[in-house]
């Protein structure tokens, strides 16, 4: 393993650091987009049901 | 016992059963990375024909190159489907399947271009595989900003449909695009393999890491469908009787 990263552990290192950069972050967005749409939702019920 | 899977086809349905779906899904994905990762630095040779180490980009630009053809068959055959049968469901697949299946189309040439300046000197040719690949990546682009620029989501919908069915040409093409039969003659880096012809460690690790690259596929599209399904759905009466809206200190 050393010798693989001290060969080509720039090009292995940049290979694979995008791909856990991109498969970690895509689900962490989508937690964020999940949790402000409920705190949305949430706040549209409170309204609906206020008028009613 | 039979499954009436037309229920599934309903929003209201599917929500909560993609929410169920959701650690099946994940646990293989992690389970398996680390297995497909394990095996293809551990268990393969150091050297592949003429290339060391930095062969071992392959664990993950296949896969991803796979998987980002086979995401946009996915996208056109529910834009099929929901242009056929006009279901609601069809449409809010497709639309979460396209993000992941861009981003692993970016993954497969970011990979591809570490892997091509180590073993053919260069890190962009306008070889047909790597050109094509990229024209996935513009129509995937295109799919999702002709969405995002219709502010009625059902003809959206409609439009990017019809962009995905007619852009699924690329997908054959950049399958084919090695299928050189004289490789002196042509210009092309990538060339015809055969799966038989791969030494077995690695095609293994490939495949495992295809196999982890579609469950956490599966992941993020439940995850993704899931907040499509809710902003599209927020007025109707079933998404104020979610427990995660109803029963919130918040909510009344």
């Amino acid at each position: 393993m050393d010798r693989i990263i001290a060969e080509y552990g720039f090009y292995i290192g940049w290979s694979y650091g995008m791909a856990a950069f991109l498969m970690l972050l895509e689900p962490v967005i989508l937690n964020s987009q999940r949790k402000s749409l409920l705190q949305r939702l949430r706040r549209l019920a409170r309204v609906n049901s206020a008028d009613q | 016992m039979s499954v009436n899977w037309f229920k599934y086809s309903s929003p209201v349905s599917f929500y909560p059963l993609a929410g169920k779906l959701l650690p099946w899904f994940l646990w293989p994905a992690i389970l398996l990375t680390i297995g497909g990762l394990y095996w293809g630095f551990f268990e393969t040779p150091d050297v592949l024909s003429d290339q060391k180490q930095y062969y071992r980009i392959i664990f993950i630009h296949v896969p991803a190159a796979w998987m980002s053809m086979w995401l946009y068959a996915v996208i056109a055959g529910w834009s099929v489907i929901g242009l056929v049968m006009n279901t609601r469901l069809s449409f809010m697949m497709a639309t979460a399947t396209a993000p992941t299946g861009a981003i692993f189309t970016v993954l497969a040439l970011w990979t591809g271009s570490f892997w091509g300046k180590t073993s053919w000197g260069t890190w962009w040719d306008w070889d047909p595989r790597m050109t094509s690949e990229l024209i996935l990546l513009f129509i995937y682009i295109g799919y999702m900003a002709l969405q995002a620029a219709i502010d009625d989501s059902r003809r959206a919908d409609k439009a990017s449909a019809i962009l995905a069915v007619v852009g699924l040409f690329m997908v054959p093409l950049i399958y084919w695009s090695v299928n050189c039969p004289d490789p002196t003659q042509c210009a092309a880096l990538h060339q015809r393999s055969s799966m038989k012809d791969i030494e077995p460690n690695i095609l293994w690790s490939m495949l495992i890491m295809t196999f982890a690259f579609w469950s956490y596929s599966f992941y993020v599209i439940f995850k993704r469908v899931r907040i499509v399904i809710l902003e599209r759905e927020k007025h109707s009466e079933w998404v104020n009787e979610l427990p995660e809206i109803k029963s919130h200190p918040g909510a009344v």
